[in-house]
């Protein structure tokens, strides 16, 4: 060892083998827990989930689409009402299939950082996920409460 | 006896191992980020090794890396491999003046693109016989590496296609 000898020895091997895996199986449990969390509130809050994935989609696409077509206010004003109709239909729609759907897009999104980034496993990209996936379901709470109140 | 601390700085990603006469050192971490232990010595010179061991150049590695690649799904839940791929030939006599000898390792960050350096500064009160300290890229894991990801873009190529041939069969 240490003089271009870098072959392993047979423990040290199983060793790394059974940290390996050990790092596996906590990444899965992570997943099934967040997973599980997600469904959970997906169940309770499945109605607000829809309204506000639709509500966040269409005013990200409106903003974009304003910025870039403020010149033009007639059509502008037509992708308003386009947004307005969205949100009713999205309001009636109210499958909890779709809810699943949206969680399980943002759980991906929330997810790929840990495919691209976690290289070695750091303990850091997990809790910024963690946090994440905890303000996301706190603002969706919070604003599933404020507006089951005022309707 | 004599003992000798040991204290290494700069330490790539904790996985630098030291041996004193042939014997591991167990390191802790101390509250600026150093790594420190203290070895006791039988004899009066300290056979000083830094080695690294890499989960690649293991005697199962193909195996391994495809069992690992299908529990993690397509290897998405694992850590991958340190692809770097850098390998320590550190070796050094050491023979402390008093009882207790300090040691003290600085390690260098390997550079991107570099394939040969310096490991590590050394600094110590002890009389420190340098034999060899060198890092390099290890050309065996990085061909080791290579072959395993072309074999798990194989088999996720062959299983989507077996996913695929399966599907139109079923419907």
């Amino acid at each position: 060892m240490g003089n271009g000898d870098n072959h392993l020895p047979i423990k040290a091997e199983f060793g790394l083998y059974s940290a390996r895996f050990g790092k596996i199986l906590f990444n899965l449990a992570a997943v099934f827990c967040v997973l599980s969390i997600m469904s959970v509130l997906a169940y309770f809050v499945a109605p607000v989930l829809i309204l506000m994935a639709f509500f966040f989609t269409i005013s990200a696409v409106i903003l974009t689409l304003g910025l870039i077509l403020i010149p033009f206010p007639d059509l502008f004003s037509r992708l308003g009402e386009f947004s307005e109709n969205s949100i009713d239909i999205a309001s009636k729609v109210g499958s909890l299939w779709l809810a699943f759907a949206t969680v399980a897009l943002v759980t991906a999104v929330l997810f790929l950082p840990i495919a691209i980034a976690d290289r070695r496993s750091r303990l850091s990209v997990r809790i910024f996920v963690a946090v994440v996936i905890l303000l996301y379901c706190i603002i969706v709470l919070v604003i599933g409460g404020v507006l089951g109140v005022s309707s | 006896m004599k003992k000798l601390k040991i204290k290494l700085t700069g330490a790539y990603d904790k996985v630098v191992r030291v041996r004193v006469n042939g014997d591991e050192v167990r390191f802790k971490r101390n509250n600026f980020g150093s790594l420190e232990a203290e070895a006791d010595l039988q004899n009066d010179i300290a056979q000083i090794e830094v080695y690294k061991y890499n989960e690649i150049m293991g005697a199962y590695w193909l195996l391994a890396g495809i069992f690992f690649f299908i529990i993690s799904v397509f290897g998405i839940l694992s850590p991958c491999y340190d692809r770097r791929c850098i390998a320590y030939d550190c070796k050094f006599a050491v023979k402390p003046k008093d009882d207790i000898g300090n040691v003290m390792l600085s390690f260098y960050t390997p550079k991107k693109h570099e394939t040969d350096g310096c490991a590590c500064d050394i600094t110590s009160d002890c009389e420190v016989d340098v034999h060899s300290n060198r890092m390099y890229v290890d050309p065996v894991a990085r061909r080791r590496i290579k072959i395993a990801t072309a074999v798990k873009l194989f088999i996720f190529a062959a299983s989507v296609a077996a996913t695929v041939i399966v599907l139109v069969n079923i419907f």
